[in-house]
């Protein structure tokens, strides 16, 4: 079976600076990758260029269909959502119409059932429902932004740090709910985080970045049980 | 007593014409959160081509149609060719291309015109006037009303609208979620353009059909959306029949009429101070 996102051979960069070098790295359809490595080591880069912001060479495969070149709307409607590291709020619209806005490409009659149950899931967000989003506190707009990407239905999920700024309780709040939509929708994703020791645990498989290579990846769990490569790649 | 009220009539009539201008304005600003300087030159430019549909012998509701479908595609155009080109890198680059739009939609009048003073026909019939307000006014104000509902109806009722306003205010996250961010600022020229035409057919029955003819409701109209909120279009309506009335009494009264356009000039500055989100704007709030 082809892999949900496949990159191989993946350069990238900003202007005339490469950033990343031939990074390959794959998810398997229904599982989860984490991505993790130091601050600059590339790996927000990493998402930036799957999502057609960025120039890059190399093949980046949905469902084995090449999408370099291609722009980020035509990307996003071949279903692939995307939770940035700034979270990508609309924050002068109201959560509803984030909501409704994640649904954008879609044509069938449940967006509404969809809606229901994201709130039902953040209850938070439901009495907030019609406020603006901009007022929102960090936790719920990483909430709403997790709820939004999902909103797509999207094959494949891109997170770019879910947890960066908020309090321990709502990052397990949210690793909590990307479990469960995981099992329930068998949903694939692709984490990009500096927590390592979440990451590990929600993913089945892991790679390392540094500097913009690969310098390690394997099961999420032998990662996580070696405590050579926890004490100098992960830092816990 | 009744010259007063006559007074403030005469203001809210003109503030009906200023209002189907600010709606155009209000329009661009909602797609592209900038203000096109050209759009009251491109309304001119809209009213001289139904002027010679007219001339060609068609009935009044038909050129109305077709000036409005035309102008449509004249702001689509004008994006795709001319705006698009010159990107978003910077917001005086945009200024700057507005204000050559303005001049060249400007000469672009003179051209087909010929800098002659037309009549423009009005298609309101004579039961519509009142002692107050004649039949044109009140028609005026009538259309007005009803573009406002229909762009309320649209941005805020419709999915299309909601992208379009998404688009604008975050191009980058919008792309994300599917939106072809694009095609939203091309059809936000193309509706505002339309607008601006109805504006442009409201306007030439009163003050005559010339190359000139927008400039200075251009700036009452501004003055409105400031006023009452450049993102909110009942707060622009609001404003605009405002302004309508300010000026109006104070000519009247106060400064005479060739301090008019001046009050206005001073109203913008006086807002962009004080409160530049308008009376009834949105302001922009964010918490990190």
């Amino acid at each position: 079976m082809t892999d949900m996102l496949r990159l191989t051979g993946v350069s990238a960069g900003y202007g005339k600076t490469p950033v990343l070098h031939e990074v390959s790295l794959s998810v398997q359809r229904g599982g989860v990758t984490a991505v993790l490595g130091a601050n600059g080591a590339g790996k927000t880069t990493t998402i930036r260029t799957i999502c057609g912001l960025l120039p890059a060479t190399g093949e980046i495969a949905i469902a084995g269909k090449n999408i370099v070149g291609q722009t980020s709307d035509r990307i996003a409607r071949l279903g692939v959502a995307h939770v940035p590291d700034n979270r990508g709020t609309f924050i002068d619209l109201t959560v509803r119409e984030n909501l409704l806005l994640g649904a954008h490409t879609r044509r069938d009659g449940e967006v509404e059932g969809d809606i229901e149950r994201f709130l039902e899931l953040f209850p938070r967000l439901k009495s907030r429902i019609h406020q603006q989003a901009g007022n929102l506190s960090g936790g719920e707009q990483q909430m709403l932004a997790l709820s939004r990407a999902l909103m797509l239905r999207p094959q494949i999920l891109l997170l770019d740090e879910p947890s960066f700024g908020l309090a321990p309780k709502v990052v397990a709040e949210i690793f909590e709910l990307l479990r469960k939509v995981k099992e329930e929708d068998g949903l694939s994703v692709l984490l990009v985080e500096q927590n390592a020791r979440m990451a590990l645990m929600l993913s089945d498989k892991a790679y390392v970045l540094e500097s913009g290579k690969v310098v390690l990846s394997g099961d999420s769990r032998d990662l996580a049980s070696d405590d050579a490569i926890r004490k100098s790649y992960l830092g816990y | 007593m009744g010259e007063f009220l006559n007074q403030v009539l005469a203001g809210v009539a003109n503030g009906g014409i200023y209002a189907s201008l600010a709606l155009a304005l209000v329009m661009i600003y909602q797609a592209t959160q900038h203000i096109n300087f050209a759009q009251g030159e491109m309304a001119t430019l809209s009213t001289f081509g139904a002027w010679f549909l007219f001339d060609a012998g068609m009935p009044y509701w038909v050129v109305f149609a077709l000036t409005v479908f035309g102008s449509f595609i004249m702001g689509a155009l004008v994006e795709r060719l001319v705006v698009k080109p010159v990107g978003t890198a910077s917001p005086f680059a945009f200024i700057a291309v507005t204000v050559g739009l303005l001049m060249i939609a400007n000469s672009a009048s003179h051209w087909v015109g010929g800098g002659d003073i037309r009549e423009f026909p009005s298609p309101f019939p004579g039961w519509l006037g009142s002692r107050y307000l004649s039949a044109h006014e009140t028609g005026t104000i009538l259309v007005t009303m009803i573009v406002l509902v229909a762009l309320l109806t649209f941005l805020k009722r419709t999915p299309f609208g909601l992208a379009m306003r998404a688009a604008a205010q975050n191009p980058v996250s919008s792309g994300f979620v599917g939106i072809r961010v694009g095609l939203m600022l091309t059809i936000g020229w193309g509706i505002s353009a339309a607008i601006g035409a109805i504006a442009g057919m409201m306007v030439a029955p009163i003050a005559f059909l010339e190359p000139n003819m927008m400039g200075s409701i251009l700036l009452y109209a501004f003055a409105g959306a400031l006023l009452g909120g450049i993102n909110n279009p009942t707060g622009a309506v609001i404003g605009s029949f405002a302004v309508g009335i300010f000026e109006n009494l104070l000519g009247v009264y106060v400064t005479g009429s060739e301090l008019k356009l001046t009050s206005a000039l001073c109203l913008i500055v006086i807002l962009l101070i004080l409160r530049p989100s308008g009376l009834f704007g949105k302001a922009a709030v964010s918490r990190v």
